[in-house]
C-alpha cells in the first residue's frame, strides 16, 4: 500500500484498482458478523477455500470473509456474486455443493435458499428477499462486499474520497454546514444534532481539542456499531478525519470495549493502514491538516457508554458521569473541548459528504434524517441488522422486514432503545419511527435496539428484567439512579411474588418521577422507561398480578400453579423421576398428584411430560 | 456581573458562581448534601436541584450550574419539594439509623438536612448492605452502612491530600467507602472525618467525649509545623478533645492527632533543680532564684560574654524576643544564636548574599487605634522594600506559578500544607513541576520531570543546569536588575554536561530538559527543604538556588517566588525577633565587632577549652542532643558547661544535661505569635490553663526581674507591640496576615558557588537524615496517644534489592555503622530508595541518628543484619 503524496495519486491508484478488479469475477463471501461468526463462519470459509483449490478454482474465484450480511437468523450467511444469490444456514459441508452447483454449473442449491414460513415461497436472490428489499443501506452498504482488513477494498468502493473531498474542497465551515443542513442527528440515543455539536465544539477558544468515537455499545441485544467497527473500521476513520478537520481536531480516539476484540484488531489495524497510506498522521493528503487517532479501550460498563462517563474513564478515572454543564463540546476530555459521536454517526458522515446533504436530507422525516440502523431480535422470524429510512413503521419492520412473529404468535410489545427504553404496545404498530415520535409513546431511539415480544412475555417480567440489568450497570455516584434502582427492583419483584400492593404502583410511579427528573445522567433519567411505559400501557397485567395473584403470560414462576390432569395423565412417571423436590407422587400407571406445599414450581415435570398432562395455571 | 432571579428576588452575582454560592451568599438557602464549599462541586446526592428558566425542562442541581445573565431559577417549587423528600427518602432507606450510638448525633448533617426538610416517613424498603465497620484503623473509625454515598472523603483526599488511602470500592447499589478489605494505610491527616456529612467516618480521639455543642472552640495557631495552618481547638473541662479547620477542613496527622502530646505523661510539673546528679523537684521560686545567682555570679566573675543562650523554633516570638532583650539589654552581650542555624539560617544567608539584606523605607506609625497582634506600624505610601524577603513567597501565591523546582524536600513530611498547595498549583494544566530528589517521594506521582541525583550532588547539578541553561540561552537577560553574570558565567567554564550526568547520575537530556522548562516558565517557583539546608554545606546550596532564582525568578509575579522550608512553627519568628548571633530584632544590623558567637562557632570554643567558651547556657528548649549532628561531640560539649538551665515541656535528653530545667506552657496554654515559613502571623488563643508551669515569656521576665532588668515584660500582646515596633519589615502586619505588606525593589548579584560533592565518609551506604510526616521535631515522640501511634519508632527505608544482599527482610534489625557511631535500627523495604542510599527520621530518642551525623544531615555507613 503506498503513501498517498497527493490526490492525483490517490486518483491514480484507485482508477488501475478499479481497473484491475473484474466485475464478473465469481466472489464467495462469507459472514463473519457477529452473528455468524459464533456459528462457525471461519470453518466455512476454511471449507471453501479447500473445495476452490480443489476444483483448482482458487484462482478465478474471489473467497472473502466479510462483516455482517445482515439477516442473522440465517447463519452462517454466504453471498455469491455476481448473481447476488445468497445461502443461509450454510455447513463447511455445504461448501463443496456450492461450488460444484452454483460456482462451476450456475445453479442455485435449493436447499439453502431462503424461503418464506408464511408462502413457502423460496427466494435465491438478495433482491427477492423481504428482508433485504424493506431496507436503505447506507451505512451497512459496504459490510456484505468488503474485506474489512483490506483497505483496497475500502478504496476501490469509493472509500477515503470524501475525505478528499473535504479536506481539499471544503473548508471547516462548509463540511460543518453540510452536516447541519444534512440533518443528521447523534445515533448513539440523544438525538442531539451532530452539526451544531460540532459548531459549538468549533467556536470553542479554548485548544487543542479531541474527537470521540463512542464504541462503548452495552445494550443487551444490540450490535449495530459492533457490526459496523468489524466490517467497515475505515468508515468510521473517515468520519472522525472529517469531523476532527470540520472542528480543528488534531488527536482522536476510540473508545471501544474490551469484550469486542474483533473490532478492537479492525479498527487497530485500519488505523495502521490509513497512518501508512497518509490519512492519518502529519500533513494528512498533503492539505496540512495534522490528525491521528488512537484506541482507548474500555472495560465494559454499560454506564462508560454516557459521554462524560467515557471520557471520565479515558482519564483514567473511575467510569461516573460529571454533571453538565460544562457539556464535553465546552470542556471535555482533559478539559479541552471534544466532540464524542457515536460509531454509526461518524459511518455516516463520509456518505453525506459524498453525496450531498441534500440527499440525505431527503430521506427520513421531518425532524428526523436519514437512516437508522437497528438490530431486529427476539420474537420475530427473521432477526438480524436492518437499515431503514426514519418514518419507517414498526410494522413495517416488525412484519415485512422480520417476517412476523415467530410460530405466528400474537404480537405484544416492542421495545427499543436498549434497556431504558419503554416497550411500545400493538396500538402504535404504525408509529413512524423517529426520535420524536418513539419518545411521545414512552420509549426513545437509544443506539437502534429492537426487541419483539409476543404474548409468552410479562410485561411485568421485562420490566423487572431491564430494571434489574440497569441496577447492575449504575455507576452509583448519584442518589435517585443508585438508590431507585434498588427499590424499583424491589418493588417489582413484590409484584412478582405476589406480594404487591396498588399502593406499590403509585410508588413505583413517583419514584420514576424523581429518578427521571433528578439523575446525574441517561442511564438513570431514561431507566425509567421500561417500568412507566409497561405501567402505562399493560396496567392490567401489573393488576392481574396484585390483585388476583396471578401471571396471565404465565412467566412469573413464583404465581404458577403446577397440577396434573387426572384424565390425561398415563401414570408414566415421567415427572416423578425429574421431579428434584420430591413434590409428585402417586401409583405407577396412575393419575399423579403435585403438592403444592412442596412444589418450587421449576417446570420440569412440565417439560417432562410427554401427554401434556401437566398444566400451568 | 450577571443579573439574575432567585426566588423572585433580583439578584447580582459575579460571573463564574455557580447558583448555589450565589443563593448562600444572598442568604437563601438551598438543601443541599454532598455540596461542600472547600471542594470541588460533585452533583452526586441531587438534593439541591433547582427549576432555571431559561433551561432544560428538569430540575438541575444548583452546586454545579453557574449563574447566566437573566436567569430565573426557583428553589421551591413542589415539584422540588416531592423530588427532594424522594431524594431523602432514598438516602434514608439505606443509612444505618443508629443516631443514639452515632457519634456525629448533633452535628449531623443529614440529621439537621432531615430535619430542615420534613421527612415525615420512609415508604420505601430495599435490601440492607453488610454493615461492614472497621474498628481496626489508626484515629479513623469507617461505619460504610452511614455513608451517603456523596463522595467527598474521596474528593478530599485524592484531590486535597494527593493520599487517596480511601475510595469507593464495589459500584451502583454496592458502592461502599473502603480501602480494599484492610484497616487504612494513609497519612493518618483525618481530613476525611470532617468533610463527612454523617458519622460513616468517625475520629477515635472524639469519640463519645463530648457532643459537639458542649464544646469551648478556641481559633489558634499549629504549632506543628512552619506551614501556618490556623485551626480551632475543642475544649471541655480544660482538656483539648479535637482539632478542627473549618475553613478548608484541611489539617494533617499532627496538627488533626497530635494534640495528645499536650497530655503526655511525661509532660514536667515543676521546675528541676540537680542535686548530686540527680534531679529534684523545686518551687519556682527556688529555680529562678538559683538560676538568677549563678548568671550573676558567672557575669560578675567572667564577664557577661560567658552565657550563651539558644533560642526557640518552638516558643513564640515574644518568648524569643524577650529572651534576646535579656541577653542584649539585660546581661549586655550578643552571645545567643538559635538552632536554626543548622537549617534555615543556612538559607537566609544565601539568599541574602545574592538579593541583600532587608531594607525597608517609608514606614510610618499606624494612626488606627492599636489592636491585639497588629503591628503599630505601616507602609505609608511609597513604601518600598528590598533584600532577600521580597522574593520569599507567601504559600497563597504558590498556585499562581507556572512551575516549580522542588529540590531536596520531601514536601508533605516536611510541610503538608506545602504540599496542598502544590496539589492547587497542579489543578493548572499549564503548571510544570520538577522534582529532584534522591529518592521517591509523594510528588514524584505528579511530577512532569523527576531527577534522580545522587545525595550530596546538589549544587553540581545546578552547576549542570546552570551550564545547559546559559548554553541554549547565550543572551539570556535575567527578568531584575542583576550583576556579576558574566563572572558567574564565567564560574561554570570547566563544568560540563557529561561530567555532571557522570557526577550526579541524572540525564544530560534531563538537565537540559529542565533548563528548557525554566527559561519558558512566565512564573517560576523555587521550593527546598530542610534535607538540602542540613547539609554541612546548606548555605552553598541555598546560595546556587538563590544565583538560579535571580537567572529565571521574576519577583513581583504571583507565585514566582522561592520557597524554603522553615521546619518548625517558628522556625523563621526565632530568627526575625533577634535570637541571632549577628542581627537584631528584624534583622537589625549589629556591627561585625559586636556580633555573637553562631552556635557551632559555640560548640567549637568549648571543645577548644577556649577563653571565649561559655560558663552557662541558657537553652530556651531545643533538644540540641536530638538535632544537631554529631551527637556524641554536642553531649560531651555540653557536660562540659558549668552551668546549663533547659526551659523545655520535657525532659528531653538535652534537659537531662541540665542543672536546672523549667518547665513550660505549650501552644494550648498560652498567647503568642508565630511566623511561619511564608511569614504569615500565627496567633495563638490561650485554650487551657496551664496547670503549675508558665510560658517562656514569663520565665524570661520572672528571671529579668531577679537580675535587676527593665524587661518590661507584662503581656505577649505588649510584647509584640515592642518587638514589631523595632521591625519595619512588618508594617501592617496582622493575625494571619502575611509580610512584607510593600512593594519590593528586587536587585542581585550572582555569586559564585563552590560546585563540588558534600559527603562525609567513604562507606558503601548513603545515610540521610530527614522527617517523617508524623512528627515534629521531637515534640510529637512524647504523646503516645497522638500521631506517635502511626509511626511509633524509626525505621530505616532501604532499596529492597540492597536488603536482599544484605540479607535482610521487612522489620529485620539492622547494624548502621559510621565514621562516628553505631545504632541498630529496624528496617522497611522501600522501592522508592534508590540503590546505595538509606533514609532515617530523625525525631526519635532512640536510636539516637545522631550519633551517625558528623557535620551534616547525610553521612556515609555500613549497613549490617543484626
Amino acid at each position: 500500500m503506498p503513501k498517498f503524496e497527493s490526490i492525483d495519486h490517490l486518483r491514480e491508484y484507485r482508477r488501475q484498482l478499479i481497473a484491475k478488479r473484474d466485475p464478473n469475477q465469481p466472489q464467495v463471501l462469507v459472514c463473519a458478523g457477529p452473528g455468524c461468526l459464533p456459528m462457525g463462519s471461519e470453518e466455512v470459509a476454511a471449507a471453501f477455500r479447500e473445495e476452490l483449490e480443489k476444483n483448482g478454482l482458487a484462482a478465478q474465484v474471489l473467497l472473502k470473509e466479510c462483516g455482517c450480511h445482515g439477516l442473522c437468523a440465517g447463519a452462517v450467511r454466504v453471498l455469491i456474486r455476481p448473481q447476488e444469490i445468497t445461502y443461509q444456514h450454510v455447513t463447511p459441508e455445504d461448501a463443496a455443493e456450492i461450488v460444484e452447483q452454483t460456482l462451476k454449473e450456475g445453479q442455485v442449491v435449493d436447499r439453502l435458499i431462503y424461503e418464506d414460513l408464511h408462502t413457502q415461497e423460496k427466494a435465491a436472490y438478495k433482491g427477492e428477499i423481504p428482508f433485504f428489499k424493506g431496507q436503505m443501506p447506507i451505512v451497512l452498504r459496504k459490510l456484505d462486499v468488503i474485506d474489512p482488513t483490506s483497505l483496497d477494498d475500502y478504496l476501490a468502493l469509493g472509500g477515503y474520497r470524501a475525505l478528499r473531498k473535504a479536506l481539499l474542497e471544503m473548508k471547516p465551515d462548509e463540511i460543518i454546514d453540510a452536516i447541519e443542513k444534512s440533518g443528521l442527528r447523534g445515533r448513539g440515543g440523544g438525538g442531539f444534532p451532530t452539526g451544531r455539536k460540532w459548531r459549538i465544539c468549533q467556536d470553542a477558544l479554548d485548544e487543542p481539542k479531541f474527537i470521540i468515537c463512542n464504541g462503548d455499545e452495552g445494550d443487551p441485544g444490540a450490535f449495530m456499531d459492533r457490526a459496523v467497527m468489524e466490517g467497515d473500521p475505515h468508515a468510521v476513520l473517515e468520519g472522525m478525519i472529517i469531523g476532527a478537520r470540520a472542528i480543528g481536531a488534531s488527536k482522536g480516539y476510540i473508545y471501544v470495549r474490551h469484550e469486542y476484540p474483533l473490532a478492537v484488531g479492525r479498527l487497530q489495524l485500519a488505523i495502521q493502514q490509513a497512518q501508512e497510506s497518509g490519512f492519518l498522521g502529519k500533513n494528512i493528503l498533503r492539505s496540512g491538516f495534522d490528525f491521528d487517532i488512537k484506541i482507548s479501550r474500555g472495560a465494559g460498563a454499560f454506564v462508560c457508554g454516557e459521554e462524560t462517563a467515557l471520557i471520565h474513564s479515558m482519564e483514567g478515572f473511575i467510569g461516573e458521569p460529571r454533571p453538565r454543564p460544562p457539556y464535553p463540546v465546552q470542556a471535555g476530555l482533559f478539559g479541552k473541548p471534544t466532540v464524542i459521536n457515536n460509531v454509526e454517526t461518524w459511518a455516516n458522515v463520509p456518505e453525506i459528504i459524498n453525496l450531498g446533504a441534500d440527499w440525505y436530507a431527503g430521506i427520513g422525516t421531518e425532524n428526523s434524517k436519514g437512516t437508522k440502523v437497528f438490530s431486529l431480535v427476539g420474537a420475530v422470524n427473521q432477526t438480524g441488522l436492518v437499515e431503514v429510512p426514519m418514518g419507517t413503521t414498526l410494522r413495517q419492520i416488525v412484519y415485512d422486514l422480520g417476517g412476523g412473529l415467530r410460530q405466528d404468535r400474537e404480537f405484544k410489545a416492542v421495545q427499543t432503545g436498549g434497556p431504558s427504553g419503554g416497550c411500545i404496545p400493538g396500538q402504535f404498530l404504525d408509529l413512524p419511527v423517529d426520535y420524536d415520535s418513539l419518545q411521545s409513546v414512552g420509549s426513545i431511539m437509544g443506539s437502534g435496539g429492537m426487541i419483539v415480544m409476543d404474548t409468552s412475555s410479562c410485561m411485568v417480567d421485562v420490566a423487572r428484567y431491564f430494571i434489574n440489568f440497569l441496577y447492575q450497570e449504575s455507576c452509583g455516584k448519584c442518589t435517585p439512579c443508585r438508590e431507585g434502582l434498588k427499590n424499583l427492583l424491589f418493588l417489582l419483584d413484590e409484584i412478582i411474588h405476589g406480594r404487591g400492593t396498588e399502593e406499590q404502583l403509585a410508588l413505583m410511579e413517583e419514584l420514576c418521577g424523581t429518578m427521571a427528573a433528578a439523575s446525574i445522567c441517561g442511564l438513570g433519567k431514561s431507566a425509567v422507561n421500561p417500568v412507566l411505559s409497561t405501567m402505562k400501557y399493560f396496567r392490567e397485567e401489573y393488576l392481574a398480578h396484585i390483585r388476583e395473584k396471578k401471571c396471565p403470560a404465565l412467566v412469573c414462576r413464583p404465581l404458577l400453579k403446577y397440577t396434573v390432569d387426572p384424565e390425561t395423565c398415563t401414570g408414566c412417571l415421567a415427572c416423578v423421576r425429574e421431579c428434584p423436590v420430591g413434590a409428585i407422587s402417586g401409583k405407577k400407571k396412575m393419575a399423579q398428584e403435585i403438592d403444592q406445599e412442596l412444589c418450587v414450581k421449576c417446570g420440569l415435570c412440565y417439560e417432562a411430560c410427554q401427554f401434556d398432562a401437566v398444566k400451568i395455571e | 456581573m450577571v443579573n439574575l432571579t432567585i426566588d423572585g428576588r433580583a439578584i447580582q452575582a459575579p460571573k463564574g458562581k455557580t447558583i448555589l454560592e450565589v443563593a448562600d451568599a444572598n442568604g437563601i438557602f438551598i438543601p443541599r448534601l454532598c455540596y461542600h464549599p472547600a471542594l470541588k462541586p460533585i452533583g452526586a446526592c441531587r438534593i439541591c436541584v433547582v427549576e432555571v428558566k431559561p433551561g432544560p425542562p428538569r430540575p438541575i442541581p444548583a452546586c454545579a450550574t453557574p449563574v447566566t445573565e437573566g436567569m430565573e431559577v426557583n428553589t421551591t417549587s413542589e415539584r422540588l419539594q416531592q423530588i427532594r423528600d424522594e431524594l431523602m427518602k432514598l438516602v434514608l432507606i439505606n443509612h444505618a439509623m443508629e443516631c443514639p450510638i452515632c457519634d456525629k448525633g448533633g452535628e449531623c448533617e443529614l440529621q439537621d438536612l432531615t430535619h430542615a426538610l420534613a421527612v415525615e416517613k420512609v415508604d420505601l424498603e430495599a435490601v440492607k448492605l453488610a454493615p461492614n465497620p472497621d474498628y481496626e484503623s489508626l484515629f479513623v473509625e469507617r461505619h460504610p452502612d452511614r455513608c451517603v454515598t456523596c463522595g467527598r472523603c474521596v474528593h478530599i483526599c485524592r484531590d486535597h491530600v494527593g493520599a487517596m488511602g480511601i475510595n469507593f470500592m464495589q459500584r451502583g447499589y454496592f458502592t461502599e467507602l473502603g480501602s480494599g478489605a484492610l484497616p487504612l494505610d494513609c497519612e493518618f491527616c483525618g481530613s476525611c472525618i470532617d468533610i463527612c456529612p454523617v458519622g460513616a467516618l468517625i475520629n477515635k480521639l472524639w469519640k463519645y467525649r463530648a457532643r459537639a455543642w458542649e464544646v469551648e472552640k478556641t481559633e489558634t495557631a499549629c504549632p506543628f509545623c512552619g506551614g501556618g495552618c490556623t485551626y480551632e481547638l475543642h475544649t471541655r473541662d480544660g482538656r483539648i478533645l479535637r482539632v478542627r479547620n473549618e475553613e478548608s477542613i484541611l489539617l494533617c496527622s499532627r496538627g488533626r492527632f497530635g494534640f495528645p502530646v499536650v497530655e503526655a505523661p511525661d509532660r514536667l510539673k515543676t521546675p528541676l533543680i540537680k542535686e548530686n546528679s540527680n534531679f529534684r523537684e523545686a518551687t519556682w521560686d527556688e529555680a529562678l532564684d538559683l538560676v538568677a545567682a549563678k548568671f550573676k555570679e558567672i557575669a560578675e566573675s567572667a564577664g557577661p560574654n560567658a552565657i550563651y543562650g539558644v533560642g526557640s523554633a518552638r516558643a513564640t516570638n515574644e518568648a524569643n524576643y524577650l529572651f534576646q532583650k535579656f541577653f542584649r539589654q539585660g546581661l549586655g552581650s550578643n552571645q545567643l544564636d538559635n538552632p536554626g542555624r543548622y537549617t534555615y539560617i543556612q538559607a537566609l544567608r544565601g539568599l541574602a548574599a545574592v538579593f541583600g539584606a532587608p531594607q525597608v523605607s517609608g514606614v510610618e506609625a499606624a494612626t488606627t487605634p492599636p489592636q491585639p497582634y497588629q503591628s503599630p506600624l505601616t507602609p505609608g505610601e511609597g513604601a518600598q522594600g528590598s533584600g532577600f524577603p521580597f522574593v520569599l513567597g507567601h504559600f497563597e501565591d504558590l498556585p499562581k506559578a507556572d512551575l516549580a523546582l522542588v529540590l531536596g524536600a520531601d514536601v508533605t513530611p516536611e510541610m503538608p500544607p506545602l504540599g496542598w498547595k502544590l496539589l492547587r498549583a497542579l489543578d493548572n494544566e499549564n503548571f510544570r513541576l520538577v522534582l529532584a530528589n534522591p529518592r521517591g517521594t509523594k510528588f514524584d506521582r505528579y511530577a512532569h520531570l523527576s531527577l534522580r541525583y545522587k545525595p550530596g550532588t546538589e549544587r553540581i547539578l545546578l552547576a549542570g543546569l546552570f551550564k545547559a541553561f546559559l548554553a541554549a540561552n547565550p543572551d539570556w537577560t535575567p527578568a531584575v536588575s542583576a550583576k556579576g553574570l558574566e563572572d558567574f558565567k564565567e564560574s561554570f567554564k570547566k563544568v560540563t554536561l557529561k561530567d555532571v550526568a557522570a557526577k550526579t547520575g541524572v540525564d544530560e537530556t534531563l538537565i537540559q530538559e529542565t533548563a528548557a522548562l525554566l527559561a519558558q516558565a512566565q512564573a517560576p517557583a523555587i521550593i527546598c527543604g530542610t534535607e538540602l539546608l542540613a547539609q554541612d554545606k546548606g548555605e552553598q546550596n541555598a546560595l546556587a538556588l538563590a544565583d538560579l532564582f535571580l537567572l529565571i525568578g521574576k519577583p513581583g509575579t504571583p507565585g514566582s517566588a522561592l520557597y524554603p522550608v522553615a521546619e518548625k512553627n517558628n522556625t523563621r519568628g526565632v530568627c526575625e525577633a533577634g535570637v541571632m548571633a549577628e542581627h537584631l530584632p528584624g534583622y537589625g544590623h549589629l556591627e561585625k565587632a559586636a556580633r555573637g558567637l553562631p552556635l557551632p562557632e559555640m560548640l567549637d570554643k568549648l571543645e577548644a577549652k577556649d577563653e571565649a567558651a561559655p560558663q552557662a547556657l541558657y537553652l530556651l528548649g531545643g533538644d540540641l542532643l536530638r538535632m544537631v549532628p554529631h551527637r556524641s561531640r554536642t553531649e560531651k560539649l555540653l557536660k562540659k558547661v558549668p552551668f546549663l538551665v533547659v526551659q523545655d515541656a520535657f525532659l528531653t535528653d538535652t534537659a537531662k544535661l541540665a542543672q536546672v530545667v523549667l518547665p513550660v506552657a505549650v501552644h494550648a496554654e498560652q498567647e503568642g505569635t508565630f511566623i511561619s515559613s511564608d511569614g504569615t502571623l500565627g496567633v495563638l488563643a490561650q485554650a487551657l490553663s496551664t496547670n503549675g508551669v508558665r510560658p517562656d515569656w514569663q520565665i524570661i521576665g520572672q528571671l529579668g526581674e531577679r537580675l535587676g532588668y527593665k524587661l518590661g515584660a507584662s503581656h505577649p500582646k505588649q510584647i509584640f507591640r515592642e518587638l514589631a515596633k523595632t521591625s519595619p519589615l512588618w508594617a501592617g502586619l496582622g493575625p494571619k496576615g502575611s509580610y512584607p505588606l510593600m512593594p519590593g525593589e528586587v536587585t542581585g548579584t550572582f555569586v559564585p558557588f563552590e560546585v563540588d560533592l558534600s559527603l562525609p565518609g567513604r562507606r558503601p551506604y548513603t545515610l540521610i537524615v530527614g522527617k517523617a510526616l508524623n512528627h515534629s521535631g521531637s515534640f510529637t515522640t512524647h504523646g503516645p496517644e497522638g500521631t506517635l501511634k502511626v509511626t511509633p519508632r524509626a525505621e530505616m527505608l532501604i532499596n529492597p534489592d540492597d536488603a536482599k544482599n544484605l540479607g535482610l527482610t521487612d522489620g529485620d534489625p539492622a547494624k548502621i555503622t559510621s565514621s562516628q557511631g553505631e545504632i541498630s535500627a529496624p528496617v522497611v523495604l522501600a522501592p522508592e530508595m534508590p540503590p546505595g542510599v538509606v533514609f532515617l527520621p530523625e525525631h526519635f530518642a532512640a536510636p539516637p541518628v545522631h550519633l551517625l551525623t558528623l557535620n551534616s544531615n547525610l553521612v556515609r555507613v555500613t549497613i549490617q543484619k543484626g
